[in-house]
């Protein structure tokens, strides 16, 4: 979905430039993980695909739109690092809240691409049965990043842009947390799949995802692609692809192919870290 | 006993036990020592200067309190614009700090006789003296506020394009509500005291002006009176305020340990 995009732009703060001018074309419905050392200007990337941030150069293009107009037609399911709920909305109010808002929007150029999801079948697929009327305070950090990364399934987006979501976690809460993604990311949930009887076709879309990522093992996890960028000024010294079997499952992780290229990513790092 | 009676038991006692221990050593002190009601009249006398003329002191809470209450309201509605401003643009909230400090800084009661030569004899000074008085504390607490917004949770709210005005009902004002509440408590002393002390300044009416009258006879006792119910309607006000807090900030993990 973010096909024909060309990329290239300068973003200095502060009078450092976190990215250097980079040219990026990624394909609908590929899971593109971005890694790199911290300051490389990953996240930097990721908002500027949302236009959260204005490139000093060069253009950003999702599907034909610019980003102010694919976030005005909610094109983008955002996942940031802490959980970023609202403490006075139960669980359900959270994951619906993004609905809610710019309805003076709804209907216009770009919409139809959404795909609500409803809200009580993404709480089953995120495992929150019994905590709908739960507050944001009464949840685990684990439980409030299922809420966020539910948030973010709901409207249907067909951009998921991830900014290390499960980062803040404990080590086997993110693989949990990396699992769930996957099961719904895949569609084996069943959760990109609207209910029969709304929808005209019942195949399943396939999101495009960009995920943000300091994890070699969780990029090489969740990817069809590696971005491996280089410390700052951020630019891509690697764009590898990850050619494992879907559905991904723990097991792959012993694989000689796993590390293989978990083997390339570490090269990759290192080379751009200039060590 | 319910163990819901005795913890309210264990909460209201305490201080129940140390205002009656404060004016029984008063009392005692009083009548030890002969101690003449010009100097300092015993809690006895207070509340029966308060009991003998229940109507009339109600009248003049009644009075005092709608000041106040008016004032602050007025002093809230400015904040929250104010605060509003400052929180859309740099500049503007350049501009309006300043402001309320300089506000803050002037001693409003003294002004309260100039207010009255340009306001007349009316409520008016007195309300405009209730709200410069909590003008700064609610401006302040409800710029922080606003303010007091993660940056994740607006990035999550701005990639789905969602206008500043959806942005400051459903997320800046609800995570405003805390502070505003906070600062509500510390205006419910201040309210109080501006209007009943600009009420000093030829008014006919409310708790300041009872005061005075009773100053003019050397009537101690009714002016601690007056004094007394002022803070009793404080005490009220507090109250009311922990309800709402109770009702709006449900959400809040600090409240459960209360």
């Amino acid at each position: 979905m973010l096909r024909g995009v060309a990329k290239s732009f300068r973003r200095r703060s502060e009078h450092t430039t976190a990215l250097a001018p980079l040219d990026l074309d990624i394909p609908e419905g590929q899971f593109v993980a971005v890694i790199g050392p911290s300051g490389c200007g990953k996240s930097t990337l990721l908002r500027l695909v949302a236009g959260l941030l204005e490139p000093d150069a060069g253009a950003v293009s999702v599907a034909g739109l610019s980003p102010l107009e694919a976030r005005r037609a909610k094109w983008f399911g955002l996942v940031p690092q802490t959980p970023a709920l609202l403490p006075w909305r139960t669980v359900r109010a959270n994951i619906g809240l993004l609905g809610e808002l710019n309805r003076s929007g709804a209907g216009t150029r770009g919409e139809d691409h959404l795909v609500p999801v409803e809200v009580d079948s993404l709480i089953a697929t995120v495992g929150l049965q019994g905590f709908e009327s739960a507050l944001p305070h009464e949840l685990s950090g684990g439980m409030q990043q299922r809420v966020a990364l539910a948030r973010a399934f709901a409207l249907g987006a067909p951009v998921l842009l991830m900014d290390e979501p499960f980062a803040a976690l404990d080590e086997l809460t993110r693989e949990e947390m990396r699992f769930l993604l996957l099961s719904v990311w895949e569609g084996r949930a069943g959760v990109a799949t609207p209910p029969a009887a709304t929808t005209v076709t019942a195949t399943h879309r396939p999101r495009t995802v960009l995920f943000v990522t300091h994890s070699i093992d969780e990029a090489v996890l969740l990817a069809d692609r590696v971005l491996v960028l280089s410390a700052r000024p951020g630019r891509v010294v690697a764009d590898l692809a990850i050619d494992l079997s879907r559905p991904r499952v723990a097991a792959q992780a012993d694989s000689d192919a796993f590390v293989d290229h978990t083997r390339n990513v570490r090269a990759a790092l290192r080379q751009g870290a200039g060590r | 006993m319910t163990a819901r009676t005795l913890r309210t038991l264990r909460t209201v006692l305490p201080p129940l036990i140390a205002f009656a221990v404060l004016l029984g050593a008063w009392e005692l002190a009083v009548r030890a020592f002969g101690i003449t009601k010009l100097v300092l009249p015993a809690p006895t006398a207070i509340a029966s200067a308060i009991t003998s003329d229940w109507t009339g002191w109600l009248s003049a809470a009644r009075v005092t309190g709608e000041e106040a209450l008016l004032g602050f309201l007025i002093a809230l509605v400015v904040a929250l614009v104010l605060a509003v401003a400052a929180t859309s643009t740099p500049a503007a909230e350049r501009a309006v700090l300043p402001v309320v400090t300089v506000v803050q800084l002037i001693p409003v009661v003294a002004l309260a006789p100039a207010l009255v030569i340009g306001l007349g004899f009316g409520p008016a000074p007195r309300i405009l003296v209730a709200a410069l008085i909590t003008f700064a504390p609610l401006t302040v607490n409800a710029v922080v506020g606003l303010q007091s917004v993660e940056p994740d949770t607006l990035e999550v709210l701005r990639s789905v394009h969602a206008s500043r005005w959806e942005i400051l009902v459903r997320l800046r004002l609800p995570m405003a509500l805390p502070y505003l509440v906070a600062a509500a408590r510390v205006c419910v002393g201040l309210a109080l005291i501006g209007a009943m002390v600009a009420e000093w300044q030829g008014s006919s009416e409310g708790l300041g002006y009872t005061f005075t009258r009773a100053q003019r006879s050397l009537s101690t006792e009714r002016m601690w009176a007056a004094v007394f119910v002022l803070a009793l309607m404080g005490v009220v006000a507090l109250g009311g305020i922990g309800l709402l807090e109770r009702r709006l900030l449900r959400w809040r993990p600090t409240r459960l340990r209360t």
